[in-house]
């Protein structure tokens, strides 16, 4: 084969593989590893809005945290604790009353556009009011910090140690959609445990282990 | 020289030009024009470069790719008690066989993934045995029948519940004989309820094809203290015990309570005399049990009647009793023998057991003549509660008869497969068709079920509410993890709702709950309190003092039964002339129950005592073998020796086992069976690769045709048949030549004396100097090994007791569940690679110091990982895979090995096990079954333990000490924020013994059971002299033996008569 005549063709592909992949470029991450991994999700949660302004705790919702490996997205039913009531912004609702007292009508209940998928979950069109021709189907969130299958990671240790949610997770309080913030790999977490067993977490005296069977088994 | 090769340009104007690609020194160039590159000949820089810049694009691709995206679903409404990743665990009854031990289900997402025993239960002290272990599996089978069948055809329950309805109100009406033919029934509420469906018509009676020997106990039972039950019998306060023929470790009853009763009086460091028991063993086959016995003698089944009426003789001059037969023959064992026996028995008075594993009534009615002269009835033997409910019963050849006649109009069958389990099979199949109506409850399709008008879905005994009365004065309810599959249902539902239509599992049995079993308790609250305490817990205890009954006394019109064997002649000749041999068949004690023929786990499992899988053997004796010039795997056709009309005979292989008794051939019961068919693929499809059935394309060989008929019942044992080699040879998958240990002292200088890898000692012996039993090898010189495994917080240890340790299996049975040990089929069991974790050695030892000379003592050993901490495998791992933890363990990290296999290579215990295929491939598979429809074996994998990665092919895999165990246990405990104590950690094999032969804990606290256990002076390490510093201490083993010698070296026999 022609030695120049493969180098410009090499060269060729090179270059369209870099354009074909240009617009992936701000994905660009080593194998396994997917630090700024933001997904879109089937109802546009806002952690900012309910973790951050409301300030819910992290297990009100993720209970699964501290009583098994995974800390799980929570039943759709915990969203419905306060959502059987609230329905809508509670500044559209104030707005929406004003406008009613002014035109002397019964102010509309407003649904959010985002609500109505998790009403619709439960084949409701609205709180307490069934739709026949939707069915009940669980939500199908799309899961953000993966680990591969070979990991067996446990949250129950770390949530008893103290280690603060923030710590790997990142500020999810002040993310409008989730974002892996931290890389994950394996020497993140094996520098963080030998560091916790020199320095403690949070004051105490914490035993993280380092061996091979402590997430691989 | 070098100019002329560093650059293209400036070339001499000797060379071509400078478009060619130089591949080689001017001096070595080849003539003009044959330097020409082709152009199909790639150069090494163009190689290089195609191959440099394809790997950097599959790197570009690859991380510019989409990360996988996986997806979350949780529930709409969260389940209360199931946290998705946790465990649940709760109360059950296993009903694989009728002995009904008490269960713990462990559940994942609402799915049962684990059966361990119940230590909360009275009876089985917390084990559970192969078959029940195993029966999970049953759970999640892809050929379980879901819809009811007319006549052969799918039918909704609404039309088979109508229909039969419709038959049960003709036969009532008109009068016709209806019959109920089933298994075992050891269930209260179900034989009340049998009793009620039966009485409701003018001719209602039960048959029941029962284990080996419950049909003649009960009988016998019926005789001589006229209640016709199989009674309670207390291994935990027998100080003596004598066992005619009865494998009451193994099959006989109720293994897993008598293993665990019979273990504790095993240990001979108890402080109290006399702390250990004494077993003598009469049999004709080598059993576990026999394997356990201090003194075992190998008798054919009539030698062992005549010694048993001998005994009772014995037995009655010294208790002053008149023995009904007079001039009786001598015993063909030693009769000062049989005089010290009676002496001894009549010393241990009401603490001592005289067991029969005879199907022969009048043997039993002996038996029981015995204990009611040495007082047991009371305290070893308990005879149960007089059911409120007598079912009107008959004979199982009655039965037959009835059909053949056309008396039967219809005919129920229930936890039995006749066809298959009676024989004269034509017979049998004549008689249903005889039957106008024939209703099958069963879970699979099964021989009998083409001969089926109806067959019903039965439910698993994981999906029902059930109950059982475990022993005399104890009342057990089990309830259902699980919804039923399909449309099936229990018996007891099914009864119900042809008896006043109503129906539910749990109401019917808190309705006889109320009113049977609330009066016998004590102390109780509500009767709703009574309730939920018993299903919670699973069992209750009973008061006896408020059961109204008076305990039955010995009737001796029952001695008038009493017989001689067959022949005295025989029954006294000398084994060896034994000429045609006696037939004995049993059931081994991992292959017992219903639905052992579905369960691919125990034909995987090796068989306690021959250790051969995915087969049943015709087991002979080694005189016998060399008299007819056997070896293992000949193919006999074993006929019945009286002339037939038709010939009857089956052909099995044969297998070599020393301690049988000499002119008996044994045969194993349950195999060969049509359910086994669906097996023939299970291993890896490759192209040396065969399948795991037989030539039949069955597992194993049905040896029901040779079962006899004696008094109306089956005869499982004394019939006189004819061997004959076939000529063929069976290559047998048997699993007791891989992993040899022995052979050490080969290349080691003469004279070395090593220690002993089963140390065995004589109670006398051990007490006189304890220290004496076990010898430690000591590691003079230095230690190669630096001291760089601390283990700071726990060290994690195991002890195995061998005095314990029965040899059952189940240990490898739950190891196999909780770890996702896949089945390899019987090819790769062949080629050593069965996948087991943890094996039991089985060693016979034969120094003539046993028994009997031709009896040798037969030894147990389970061997698993011993996490060594000098471990050899660590050290030759390329890529460090396997590592040491900081708690003593050998972890082996699947994601980093490649395969190379030299750690297995390197442990002196052989316990590592390779992936030669993708073996779990298994639950992935297809299979086609005759009518050319695919099954899906789908529903199989949600047998898989979630915490366990599932291997794939070229990954080394080995017992880790349950370490998923392990690491729950230490989450759960920080997050209590309590540190791991005693007892919270126990892995599967330690779970499932019921011997509680394994004991796991932290070495590191010396007050934990294993710490203490380690100090005994019984405690040693297997191939100690390596100074591989094992964390697994075995306890050695003494048996109970008067006047016994030291011990001694052993040989690692096989069972040819030449070593194999």
């Amino acid at each position: 084969m022609n030695s120049r005549i493969l180098t410009l063709a090499l060269l060729a592909a090179l270059v369209a593989a870099l354009i074909l992949l240009g617009e992936r470029a701000t994905v660009f991450r080593l194998p396994g590893i997917q630090t700024n991994y933001e997904p879109d999700q089937p109802v546009k949660f806002s952690h900012r809005l309910h973790a951050g302004e409301m300030n819910i705790s992290c297990t009100y919702c993720h209970y699964g945290a501290s009583r098994s490996r995974h800390a799980g997205i929570p039943a759709t039913s915990v969203c419905m604790n306060c959502h059987r009531f609230v329905t809508a912004p509670w500044g559209a609702v104030l707005a929406e009353n004003k406008a009613a007292d002014k035109e002397g009508r019964p102010p509309e209940s407003l649904v959010s556009p985002e609500l109505k998928k998790v009403y619709a979950a439960f084949g409701l069109a609205a709180p307490n009011q069934p739709d026949s021709a939707l069915s009940r189907e669980s939500i199908v969130w799309s899961k953000v910090h993966n680990l591969p299958d070979f990991v067996w990671f446990d949250h129950r240790p770390h949530v008893a140690a103290g280690v603060l949610c923030q710590t790997c997770h990142g500020p999810v309080e002040t993310m409008e959609r989730v974002r892996q913030t931290n890389r994950l790999n394996m020497g993140w977490c094996v520098n963080c445990h030998r560091q916790a067993n020199v320095e403690g977490v949070l004051g105490k005296t914490v035993n993280a282990p380092t061996d091979c069977s402590a997430c691989h088994f | 020289m070098r100019d002329e090769v560093k650059s293209i340009s400036g070339v001499s104007p000797t060379y071509r030009g400078d478009a060619a690609l130089r591949r080689s020194l001017p001096e070595f160039d080849l003539p003009p024009g044959a330097a020409d590159t082709r152009p199909d000949n790639v150069s090494r820089r163009d190689f290089l470069r195609l191959t440099g810049f394809t790997a950097a694009s599959a790197v570009l691709w690859q991380a510019c790719a989409r990360p996988p995206v996986e997806k979350a679903i949780p529930h709409l409404i969260p389940v209360e008690e199931a946290v998705l990743g946790e465990s649940t665990w709760q109360s059950g009854l296993c009903g694989a066989c009728s002995a009904g031990c008490g269960l713990r289900v462990k559940l994942r997402d609402g799915r049962p993934v684990m059966l361990e025993g119940n230590s909360v239960y009275f009876e089985s002290n917390g084990g559970l045995c192969p078959a029940g272990q195993a029966s999970l599996i049953g759970l999640y089978d892809s050929h379980r029948l879901g819809m009811p069948l007319a006549q052969g055809r799918p039918t909704t329950p609404t039309d088979a519940k109508a229909s039969l309805n419709h038959h049960w109100t003709r036969l009532r009406a008109s009068g016709g004989g209806v019959r109920l033919l089933t298994g075992d029934i050891a269930s209260p509420t179900a034989l009340s309820l049998i009793d009620k469906f039966l009485k409701s018509f003018a001719d209602g009676r039960m048959a029941q094809l029962s284990s080996p020997p419950i049909a003649d106990i009960r009988n016998a039972h019926r005789r001589t203290h006229g209640r016709a039950s199989v009674p309670d019998y207390r291994f935990d306060r027998a100080e003596m015990i004598v066992s005619f023929g009865a494998d009451f470790l193994g099959s006989f009853l109720s293994p897993v309570r008598f293993a665990a009763d019979y273990a504790a009086r095993r240990d001979p460091d108890r402080a109290d005399p006399p702390a250990m028991s004494r077993h003598v063993q009469f049999e004709s086959l080598l059993t576990i049990t026999g394997a356990k016995a201090d003194e075992r003698y190998p008798l054919s089944p009539d030698q062992i009647h005549l010694t048993l009426l001998n005994l009772a003789r014995d037995v009655a001059s010294l208790a002053g009793d008149a023995f009904p037969l007079p001039n009786l023959p001598e015993p063909p064992v030693d009769p000062a023998l049989v005089q010290r026996l009676a002496k001894e028995l009549v010393e241990y008075r009401g603490r001592s057991l005289v067991l029969c594993g005879q199907s022969d009534v009048s043997t039993q009615v002996c038996c029981n003549y015995i204990n009611t002269l040495l007082d047991n009835y009371g305290g070893t033997i308990r005879l149960r509660e007089q059911p409120e409910a007598v079912v009107v019963e008959t004979a199982l050849a009655t039965l037959i008869e009835e059909m053949e006649s056309g008396a039967v109009a219809a005919l129920i069958v229930v936890g039995t497969n006749p066809v298959a389990e009676l024989p004269g099979r034509d017979r049998i199949v004549a008689a249903l068709k005889k039957v106008p109506l024939v209703v099958q409850i069963a879970a699979h399709s099964d021989e009998t079920t083409p001969y089926a008008t109806y067959v019903l879905p039965e439910s698993h005994f994981l999906e029902t509410w059930s109950d059982t009365a475990p022993s005399a004065d104890t009342y057990a309810i089990g309830r259902p993890a699980v919804k039923p599959w399909g449309e099936s249902h229990s018996l007891i539902e099914y009864l119900s709702s042809w008896v006043d239509g109503t129906g539910e599992g749990k109401e019917i049995l808190r309705r006889r709950f109320q009113s049977n079993v609330l009066p016998h308790l004590t102390g109780m609250l509500s009767a709703d309190a009574a309730w939920e305490d018993l299903v919670g817990r699973g069992c209750v205890r009973l008061d006896q003092t408020k059961v109204n009954g008076t305990s039955p006394v010995f009737d001796r019109s029952a001695l008038t039964d009493l017989i001689l064997p067959d022949s005295i002649a025989l029954a006294q000749e000398k084994a060896e002339h034994f000429d045609p041999p006696q037939l004995a068949l049993y059931e081994a004690p991992h292959f017992r129950g219903w639905g052992a023929a579905s369960n691919p786990y125990l034909y995987e499992l090796p068989d306690p005592i021959s250790k051969v899988t995915w087969d049943n053997v015709a087991l002979i004796g080694p005189k016998f073998a060399t008299t007819h010039s056997l070896r293992n795997g000949d193919l006999l056709a074993i006929s019945p020796a009286e002339h037939r009309a038709e010939p009857i005979a089956i052909e099995i292989p044969c297998f070599v086992l020393p301690g049988m008794a000499e002119g008996v051939v044994a045969v194993a019961l349950h195999y060969g069976s049509e359910a086994s068919r669906r097996f023939a693929k299970v291993g890896p499809q490759w192209l040396f690769g065969k399948d795991s059935t037989g030539p039949d394309g069955r597992v194993g060989v049905n040896a029901a045709p040779l079962l006899g008929w004696k008094g109306g019942d089956l005869s499982y044992e004394g019939r006189r048949v004819g061997i004959r080699p076939v000529g063929r040879r069976i290559a047998l998958a048997c699993t007791q030549e891989h992993f040899d240990l022995a052979e050490r002292e080969n290349d080691l200088p003469a004279g070395t004396h090593l220690p002993e890898i089963v140390i065995s000692g004589t109670l006398d012996a051990y007490r006189a100097d304890p220290a004496s039993l076990v010898g430690h090898p000591s590691h003079e010189g230095y230690d190669l090994w630096p001291d760089d495994h601390p283990t700071p917080v726990h060290r994690w240890g195991m002890a195995i007791d061998l005095n314990k340790c029965t040899g059952c299996s189940a240990c490898i049975v739950g190891c196999n569940i909780e770890n996702n040990i896949p089945i390899v089929g019987r090819d790769e069991v062949r080629r050593n690679r069965e996948m087991h974790w943890l094996r039991i050695d089985r060693y016979y030892r034969s120094d003539g110091r046993d028994s009997q000379p031709n009896s040798p003592d037969v030894v147990f050993m389970p061997v698993m990982c011993q996490q060594c901490a000098h471990a050899p495998c660590e050290t030759v791992c390329p890529v460090l895979a396997t590592t040491h933890s900081s708690e003593g363990l050998n972890q082996q990290t699947y994601n980093r090995c490649v395969g190379t296999r030299y750690c297995a290579n390197n442990c002196p215990y052989k316990t590592r096990r390779f992936n030669w295929f993708d073996y779990p491939q298994m639950w992935e598979k297809e299979s086609v079954d005759e009518s050319g429809s695919r099954q899906s074996t789908e529903r199989e994998r949600l047998l898989l333990n979630p915490d366990v990665t599932v291997r794939s092919r070229g990954v080394m895999e080995k017992c880790t000490f349950c370490i998923q165990r392990i690491m729950d246990a230490k989450a759960r405990a920080k997050s209590a924020g309590q540190p791991v104590k005693e007892g919270d950690i126990q892995p599967a094999c330690a779970g499932s013994c019921p011997a509680r032969a394994i004991v796991f804990g932290d070495l590191n606290d010396p007050a934990s059971a294993v710490s203490l256990l380690w100090k005994r002076q019984r405690a040693y390490h297997l191939l100690e002299e390596l100074n591989v510093r094992p964390s697994v201490a075995y306890l050695a083993e003494v048996r109970n033996r008067e006047g016994g010698a030291p011990a001694g070296d052993f040989h690692h026999s096989t069972g040819d008569s030449h070593h194999g």
